[in-house]
């Protein structure tokens, strides 16, 4: 009997996630306008910073850090989502990390992209930025390693390296496999992107070993950034600051809100891109179900903060309390209560309420929580020093607001631009999977499994 | 000497074992013998040993030797007590270290790929951009012409979709 080749539904796969590639249409051409318009009004925003100088911003004595430095803690954390996550369930194996893994590792990319332009543009004076970069200047000025700003410094790039790196070595197969598909000019910028790739068996068996190394690499240093992010804090004697669980409260609170945006982000790939195939809704309750988890565990901590500073009582450390429970940044304390733990707890915990919807409303009320958070840990902090002559207020400029929200467009420019750069699902990975799936190997309900069956029903016969 | 290379293409691991399989049998190995895929479907067992984790190594002694350096000698270079601090102090010293030694890892990892996958490699070599459509190759490199009906009969007998030859 003939048998049609089963290659038939293995370009159904390459066809739906390289269709995004290839086909345009006009509402993305409309979104990337308005994205682009966003982009150059932060730039602009930013111009008008450096040519009126930095007190156009709201920054003033006692409080030097706003919503710059809450913004880029949160866009830190955020960054969390993707290469930490991808990595942990790359090395446990986890077969439901496939459709999910490059999502992830996108986000964290443009995530630390936006976070690390805002120390350069809260500098004021967005040139001496080049006194961080360790080399024997014409002074012979070498930076301050004994600075937590500087372990900043070391860490993000490192973390961005690694990030990139573990971005990119997975993409290769895919970027090769959108050169054969290409023609012209694209065909030429895939052909260097993809390195000269061919799938020998060789390529394949190193590719998969670098990226186990790096999986195992990355994942102290993801955890080595926000606990150093935290130190900048924990280093100095401020009240509220100087807390030995500042490292892992952070930690928490980064892996937190990256599920969020991770699963924020995933919705919508899903709905814009019809992949709703290959983003099943068994990813997102795995991912609904940790973000639960790491909800409690955010309320454990910052219950375990809180209570420890009440109970101490210390006459430095009360003022900034109740400035947060009860004074003039009680509303945002119990908004990033409600937004972080009692929206997102019971939508997460009830299963009926843990749909994908559902699940993005939580995300959404997370990020808000998460952003109110970093900002409330910064600000009342700075307002509230030890001595109470200098105690102030701090109230953002409209420079402030428009950069920090503008980074939000920034993000969405780059995820946007991806989106057209690569596939967003990692081609090869679904493949592998389908084949494990058919093998047996794998017993789980992943992706696999479900476009096995799928391969069966379109094939005259079982494969 | 010229070299006959035959691309033949399967539609399935299973053709592609068999294939590989009846190759061997009649005197194929090794470097003779590559299969191209769009996906891993490892049919052959890894016969030569990976150097990754030595360049991981090498990469983070380096890396941490240089942050090392870095912190010690930049802080002795410009000595002022900060913080009541030494002038080289130890927990400052080993975040930078740390740092640093990750980084060496992570970029010589990165490097050894490369080196030992020889990319960037833009050369012609057998392929078929079949395999994007989600066929497999099978590459053949033939030394002696009496051996290419042979290697035809293999992988047609494994069922082969696609028998075609480069002369290289």
């Amino acid at each position: 009997m003939p048998q049609t080749p089963p290659v038939t539904f293995e370009k159904d796969i390459t066809r739906d996630l390289l269709s995004p590639l290839f086909q345009t249409g006009k509402k993305y051409y409309f979104m990337l306008a308005f994205l682009i318009a966003v982009a150059l009004y932060v730039v602009g925003v930013w111009g008008y910073q450096l040519y009126a100088g930095i007190g156009v911003v709201g920054k003033n004595r006692p409080s030097f850090w706003g919503f710059y430095i809450t913004s880029f803690v949160f866009w830190i954390g955020i960054s969390h989502a993707g290469t930490l996550i991808s990595a942990i369930l790359r090395v446990v194996q986890a077969e439901w990390r496939r459709p999910i893994t490059r999502c992830a590792e996108a986000i964290t990319t443009f995530a630390l992209i936006c976070g690390s332009l805002f120390p350069i543009i809260h500098l004021g004076r967005a040139w001496k930025f080049m006194w961080f970069v360790p080399y024997p200047n014409s002074r012979y000025l070498w930076p301050n390693f004994q600075s937590p700003l500087m372990w900043d410094f070391m860490a993000i790039n490192t973390y961005l390296t690694g990030s990139v790196t573990y971005l990119y070595l997975p993409m290769i197969p895919d970027l090769a496999l959108v050169r054969d598909k290409s023609t012209g000019w694209r065909r030429s910028v895939y052909s260097v992107l993809a390195l000269g790739w061919r799938g020998t068996e060789r390529e394949w068996l190193r590719l998969e070993k670098a990226i186990s190394i790096m999986a195992i690499l990355i994942i102290p240093v993801a955890v080595s950034v926000h606990t150093i992010v935290s130190w900048d804090f924990a280093m100095t004697i401020m009240p509220m600051w100087h807390s030995t669980i500042f490292g892992p409260y952070f930690v928490t609170g980064a892996i937190f809100s990256g599920i969020a945006a991770l699963l924020l982000a995933m919705t919508v790939i899903r709905k814009t891109l019809h992949l709703e195939k290959y983003l099943l809704p068994v990813h997102f309750d795995n991912l609904g179900k940790l973000l639960l988890t790491m909800s409690l565990l955010w309320f454990y901590f910052t219950f375990a903060e809180y209570m420890t500073t009440w109970y101490g009582n210390e006459a430095a450390e009360m003022p900034v309390f109740w400035a947060k429970v009860s004074g003039p940044y009680a509303p945002l304390f119990w908004a990033m209560v409600v937004c972080n733990f009692i929206i997102p707890f019971p939508i997460l915990a009830i299963r009926r309420l843990r749909t994908i919807g559902g699940m993005a409303v939580a995300s959404l009320f997370i990020l808000v929580g998460m952003w109110l958070e970093r900002f409330l840990i910064i600000v009342p902090t700075l307002i509230n020093p030890y001595l109470p002559y200098n105690y102030g207020f701090y109230r953002p400029s409209w420079v402030e607001v428009s950069i920090a929200l503008g980074t939000f467009g920034i993000f969405t420019l780059l995820y946007f631009l991806f989106i057209k750069f690569s596939p967003i699902i990692s081609v090869w990975e679904i493949e592998e999977g389908r084949h494990l799936a058919e093998a047996g190997a794998s017993h789980e309900p992943a992706v696999g499994a479900s476009l096995s069956n799928h391969v069966s029903a379109h094939l005259p016969g079982n494969v | 000497m010229s070299q006959h290379i035959c691309l033949a293409t399967f539609d399935r691991p299973v053709s592609v074992r068999a294939a590989v399989g009846q190759l061997r049998a009649i005197g194929f190995e090794g470097d003779q013998l590559e299969v191209i895929s769009a996906e891993p479907i490892h049919i052959r067992p890894d016969t030569k040993k990976s150097h990754l984790g030595t360049f991981a190594l090498v990469g983070a002694l380096v890396g941490g030797t240089g942050g090392l350096l870095l912190a010690a000698l930049s802080a002795s270079a410009y000595p002022i007590v900060k913080g009541g601090m030494p002038i080289v102090s130890p927990w400052p010293v080993s975040i930078v270290t740390y740092e640093a030694t990750m980084l060496g890892a992570i970029l010589s990892t990165l490097l050894g790929l490369l080196v030992e996958l020889r990319l960037p490699n833009f050369r012609r070599l057998p392929y078929d951009k079949i395999v994007a459509d989600g066929g497999i190759l099978v590459a053949v490199r033939c030394p002696e012409d009496g051996k290419k009906k042979a290697v035809e009969q293999a992988v047609s007998a494994a069922g082969a979709k696609k028998v075609s030859w480069l002369d290289g």
